[in-house]
C-alpha cells in the first residue's frame, strides 16, 4: 500500500516531463526511484522533487532531441554559427560604407512622408550604426547581434537563444517595423533572428556547429557571408537608383560578389547539409524580394508587419515541427535497433 | 576539432559503464562508489545525462529486462564512448602526473 502511494506520487512528478520523453524513460525512471526509496517511505524526498521538476523543465525547454549525423539538424547547427556572422557582417559593411561615405546619398522623392523619410535618411546615411540618438531599436539590435555572435562563438546555446528572443521582442515592441519599409536591413535582422531561434531550438546548437566546421569551411562560409552582405547592399543601391540623381553604381562589385555567392551555393548543394543551408539562406532573400517589389512599383509605403513576419515565422515553425518529428522517428529507430542515419 | 573536457558526472557515468552494461540504478550506485560517495546522482539528472549520451552516440541500449514487474534497460558504452573515455582518462592522468611532479619538485610531497 505504501509502495503504491509512493509510486503514484512519483508518477505525478514524472507527468511534468514531455510525453515523448515519458514514453522513452518513465518506466525505468520509476524503477530507479522506487529502488532507491527507503523502506516505509511514502513521499518523494524534497531533493528528488526538485531534481525531477528541474529535469522536466529542461526537457520541455529543449523541445527537440536532435541526433548527430542527421543532416538537417547538423545544417541547423551550422546555421546557428553562421547566422550571427551574417548579422555582424551586415553591421560591419554598413559601418564601412558609412566611414567611406560611399556611395553618395541619393535624392528622396518629395512625395515621401516624414516617418518614411526619416527611415530612408537613416538608411542612406548609415546612422543606424553610429547615431545613438536614433533610438527606435536599431542601436540595440546592432549590439545584440554582436553579442549573439559572441554567444555562438562561445557555444552557449541558451545565451544565444535568450539574446535572439530579446532582439526579436525589442524589434516588435519598439515599433521599429513601422518605419522599416525602406530599410531592408531590418527585415534581414528579423528573418535571421527568427531562423536563428528555430535553428537553436531544433538543433544541438553552436557547439555541434563548430564541431562540424573545419577552419577551411569556416573561412569559406565567412567569405560567402561577407560577399552576400556586400552584394546585397549594392543590389539595394542599384534598386534605388531610379529615385536619385545619376550616380556611378559599382556594377562590377555586384557582379563579382554575386558570382562568389553563386559559386558558394553550387559547392554547398553538393552535400546534404549544404542543401538545407542553401534553402535557409534562400529564405533570407524574402525581404529583398519584398523590397525590390516595392521599388519596382514605385511604392514605398510601409509593408504591413504580418506580410513581413508571417512567411519567416511559418518557415521557422516548420523547421521545428519537422525536426521534432524527425528526431522522434530517428530516436525510435535507434532504440529499436535499426541503423542510425548516415 | 578537438574533444572538449568532460564534466565530472559524464565521466563517472561512462566509467560506470566501462566494465559491463548497467541499468539505471546500477549506474547510480556505481557512480557513488567510484566517487567514494562524493557524487550522488538522482534519477532526473541521470536520465537527462543518459539521453544526452545516447544522442551523442557515446552509449547504446544493450538490452531490456522485466524484473519484479519493473523495466530494466541496460546501457553499454559504444566504441566512440570507449574512445572518448580513454582520451579523457589520459588527459586527467597527464594533468595529475604533472601536478604531482611539480609538487614533488617543490618538496610539498614526502
Amino acid at each position: 500500500m505504501t509502495g503504491s502511494a509512493l509510486e503514484r506520487r512519483y508518477r505525478r512528478l514524472l507527468a511534468a516531463y514531455p510525453l515523448v520523453y515519458r514514453r522513452r524513460h518513465e518506466d525505468e525512471m520509476l524503477a530507479v526511484l522506487l529502488s532507491g526509496a527507503q523502506p516505509g517511505q511514502r513521499r518523494p524526498r524534497p531533493a528528488e522533487i526538485a531534481d525531477l521538476l528541474v529535469g522536466a523543465m529542461r526537457m520541455r525547454l529543449r523541445l527537440v532531441q536532435p541526433y548527430p549525423g542527421d543532416a538537417g539538424a547538423d545544417a541547423l547547427a551550422i546555421f546557428t554559427v553562421v547566422a550571427p556572422l551574417l548579422l555582424v557582417g551586415a553591421a560591419v559593411v554598413t559601418l564601412v560604407l558609412h566611414l567611406a561615405r560611399f556611395p553618395p546619398t541619393p535624392g528622396i522623392p518629395a512625395s515621401v512622408g516624414p516617418a518614411l523619410r526619416r527611415s530612408l535618411e537613416a538608411f542612406y546615411t548609415h546612422r543606424h550604426i553610429l547615431e545613438l540618438r536614433y533610438t527606435n531599436g536599431i542601436d540595440f539590435m546592432a549590439r545584440a547581434e554582436i553579442a549573439l555572435a559572441i554567444a555562438a562563438a562561445l557555444r552557449l546555446k541558451a545565451v544565444a537563444l535568450a539574446l535572439t528572443a530579446i532582439t526579436l521582442g525589442w524589434w516588435i515592441f519598439s515599433g521599429q517595423y513601422e518605419f522599416s519599409a525602406a530599410d531592408p536591413f531590418d527585415e534581414f535582422f528579423l528573418i535571421c533572428c527568427l531562423l536563428q531561434a528555430a535553428a537553436l531550438l531544433a538543433s544541438l546548437g553552436p557547439r555541434r556547429g563548430l564541431q562540424l566546421l573545419t577552419w577551411k569551411s569556416l573561412t569559406v562560409l565567412v567569405a560567402a557571408a561577407a560577399a552576400l552582405t556586400i552584394s546585397w547592399t549594392f543590389w539595394m543601391r542599384l534598386a534605388f537608383k531610379g529615385f536619385g540623381p545619376s550616380e556611378s553604381q559599382p556594377r562590377e562589385l555586384v557582379a563579382a560578389t554575386t558570382a562568389v555567392v553563386l559559386i558558394g551555393a553550387v559547392v554547398a548543394l553538393a552535400s546534404r547539409p549544404g542543401r538545407y543551408l542553401v534553402s535557409l539562406y534562400a529564405t533570407m532573400f524574402y525581404p529583398i524580394a519584398l523590397y525590390l517589389g516595392s521599388v519596382a512599383e514605385n511604392d514605398l509605403r510601409p509593408i504591413p508587419l504580418v506580410v513581413k513576419i508571417l512567411p519567416p515565422l511559418i518557415v521557422g515553425c516548420g523547421i521545428i515541427v519537422v525536426a521534432r518529428r524527425r528526431s522522434d522517428r530517428l530516436g525510435s529507430e535507434q532504440r529499436s535497433g535499426r541503423s542510425a542515419p548516415a | 576539432m578537438a574533444d572538449r573536457p568532460m564534466q565530472e558526472p559524464t565521466f563517472l557515468i561512462l566509467t560506470a559503464l566501462a566494465a559491463a552494461p548497467q541499468h539505471g540504478y546500477g549506474i547510480l550506485t556505481a557512480v557513488r562508489s567510484i566517487s567514494a560517495g562524493r557524487v550522488r546522482l538522482r534519477a532526473g539528472t541521470l536520465y537527462a545525462a543518459l539521453d544526452r549520451l545516447l544522442t551523442a552516440g557515446l552509449i547504446d541500449v544493450d538490452r531490456e529486462e522485466i524484473v519484479e514487474g519493473r523495466l530494466r534497460r541496460y546501457y553499454v558504452l559504444s566504441s566512440e564512448g570507449h574512445r572518448r573515455l580513454l582520451a579523457e582518462a589520459e588527459r586527467l592522468q597527464a594533468n595529475a602526473t604533472a601536478a604531482v611532479t611539480r609538487l614533488r619538485a617543490a618538496g610539498a610531497l614526502g
